[in-house]
């Protein structure tokens, strides 16, 4: 129990008060430190990625990237400047085309260096990232969500046009996408 | 008296398990090596664990019963501040549990293209995320027996699916009999559970078990489990080794190529751990030195740890991890970590750390760096605050952000 000070009234909150004043002084400090943490927030991706893009990125079988796509079933994918773009053959006569990055975490879905690549299974015409299996249909929807937060909606989707007898195509990356709310 | 303390405790209880009704959870062990070495005890002292990590033991649990910069006789709430243990039964249940709810940028910066095709650079959203629901129970069932049984949320688990795992090879429940016929005698620990790999983190981002290549598909899962048995002996209070075999299906769950390691394969554990302690008239320096060595058909993890404390004081942790995967799958890593924490109040320790990852696959390499400072405040006991600034760099991006968890525990 406390002694009795002048001017100090001691009852069963005295401490309370006391190490209140400590505590409250510390949390104003912990908040007016926010400002400066916000201030020292940054985020900065590899300049290479930073390359504009033109409207169209053209591309055909013959690239080493893209040479999956020759097949029901195969997938490749084809960039430019910053963008890489996720390139699905999933029927004889028809192509689908997505940002190759997963909107749950931004993770590389394409079969590119580094990366785990996505699973494409044909019969359920769905894709499968391989980080937190997030499945997506084949108009980019997500069909299950991934096992960690947070909840996605939809890839971005693009158009594409593709000839099967030449096995040239191209994807139309500005103007044309279903962007999706999360990224 | 005694029913209202009941009561208080299972309100305490409830309001840990009330944060069971989010949605999603990330899942993470727990542990804080740190205060090992400024309480100057090892892990089992204060956890039911062995090797640390997990449901507190009674000295565990009443060491923060009073840690807080407001304590609960302060706030008039004596019948709180005056639980002197986490017993049921006399002691001999134990209960425990961890709730983390973590507000940050998940994720990494992407490039988004405007209708000219310029890129810009935008950051993640900042998110709350709930990262852990755990409950542990811990069970004397006779003197040279104790049962250890702990359960992990996942993301769907209200939605039905009881277990849920986040990360390949995690597992969403742990169970071991321990077995120790005297006081003296090594500890045989058998049943599901982590295998005594280097030293155990509570922070599932360190880099020190992870993969620069595959940032969030370690081999080593938060929460890691195979089923298998350990033999830990002390035969003095600075020395302790670890030996056991397990079953190593999640391991190989999280490798993800039999070629590699089969998952009916055998997985060995060895570990070597010294923790001398120097004791001045002013000065009480604690430490430890070790390593371990996890080996599964051609995969092989080293760890390699470093500790020095002052009692009460402060802490530096070196620590690096090695693993390859056999000269064909041409696949390494290098994880190293060193962080210092100083405490300036039993409630008020500042910390910071740098990790630096690389990993070496089919030719390229891959290297994330880590710069972590932040603190460990508990305003009250068993809540404590942990706000940090990151800034974490890999081959393709850099980012920096301000986070903060909150962790409640009993």
């Amino acid at each position: 129990m406390s002694e009795d000070k002048p001017g100090v009234h001691v009852g069963p909150c005295t401490h309370f008060i006391l190490s209140r004043r400590k505590f409250l002084g510390g949390t104003a400090t912990a908040l007016a430190s926010i400002p400066f943490a916000s201030a020292c927030e940054f985020a900065n991706v590899d300049e290479s990625l930073l390359q504009p893009i033109n409207p169209t990125i053209p591309f055909n079988t013959s690239m080493e990237t893209a040479a999956a796509i020759a097949d029901v079933g195969g997938v490749g994918y084809v960039e430019d400047g910053g963008l890489r773009v996720l390139l699905i053959r999933n029927a004889e006569d028809s192509l689908l085309a997505f940002n190759s990055k997963c909107p749950h975490q931004m993770l590389e879905m394409a079969p590119a260096p580094g990366a785990a690549p996505a699973t494409w299974d044909q019969g359920a015409q769905t894709l499968r990232c391989a980080y937190h299996q997030a499945l997506y249909g084949a108009d980019g929807v997500v069909v299950e969500q991934p096992t960690t937060p947070p909840e996605v909606s939809t890839l971005t989707r693009y158009e594409v046009e593709f000839d099967p007898m030449t096995g040239e195509g191209t994807v139309f990356v500005l103007g044309s996408s279903s962007e999706n709310s999360e990224s | 008296m005694k029913s209202m303390m009941m009561m208080l405790r299972t309100l305490l209880l409830c309001v840990i398990l009330v944060g069971t009704t989010s949605a999603f959870f990330a899942n993470t062990a727990s542990a804080v090596p740190r205060m090992s070495l400024t309480a100057g005890t090892p892990c089992s002292a204060c956890h039911l664990n062995v090797t640390g990590g997990g449901g507190r033991t009674e000295l565990g649990w009443s060491s923060m019963a009073t840690t807080g910069a407001i304590t609960y006789d302060k706030m008039g709430l004596d019948a709180v501040h005056n639980m002197h243990h986490n017993g049921f039964g006399e002691g001999t249940v134990q209960l425990g549990a961890d709730v983390r709810i973590q507000v940050a940028k998940l994720g990494q910066p992407t490039v988004e293209f405007d209708d000219q095709g310029q890129a810009s650079v935008v950051s993640p959203d900042r998110r709350v995320i709930p990262m852990q629901v755990q409950p542990y129970i811990g069970v004397y069932a006779k003197d040279w027996l104790k049962l250890y049984g702990t359960y992990a949320a996942g993301p769907s688990t209200f939605s039905g699916n009881f277990c849920d795992p986040t990360y390949p090879g995690q597992s969403c429940f742990a169970a071991s009999a321990n077995i120790q016929p005297t006081y003296t005698s090594p500890i045989l620990k058998v049943g599901h559970f982590r295998p005594a790999i280097g030293i155990r983190h509570d922070d599932h981002t360190m880099l020190g078990l992870g993969d620069a290549s595959q940032p969030r598909q370690p081999a080593i899962a938060p929460n890691y489990a195979d089923t298998g048995a350990e033999m830990t002996y002390s035969p003095t209070f600075w020395f302790q080794t670890s030996v056991g075999g397990f079953w190593a299906r999640n391991l190989a769950e999280a490798i993800a190529d039999e070629a590699i390691l089969d998952p009916n394969s055998p997985a060995v554990i060895g570990k070597v751990m010294f923790q001398p302690r120097f004791e001045g008239e002013k000065l009480t320096v604690t430490s430890w030195l070790g390593s371990s060595l996890y080996w599964a058909g051609r995969y092989r993890l080293e760890n390699y740890f470093l500790g020095l404390g002052l009692l009460d004081k402060g802490s530096l942790m070196v620590e690096a991890s090695r693993s390859d995967r056999g000269q064909e799958a041409d696949w390494n890593t290098l994880n190293i970590m060193t962080m210092l924490s100083v405490q300036l109040r039993e409630w008020l320790i500042l910390n910071g750390r740098v990790e630096r990852a690389t990993t070496e696959k089919a030719g390229e390499e891959f290297v994330t760096d880590a710069l972590v400072i932040g603190a460990e405040i508990f305003p009250v006991p068993y809540i404590e605050l942990r706000p940090e600034y990151r800034i974490l760099r890999t081959n393709n991006y850099s980012l920096g952000q301000h986070t903060i968890q909150v962790h409640f525990f009993f």
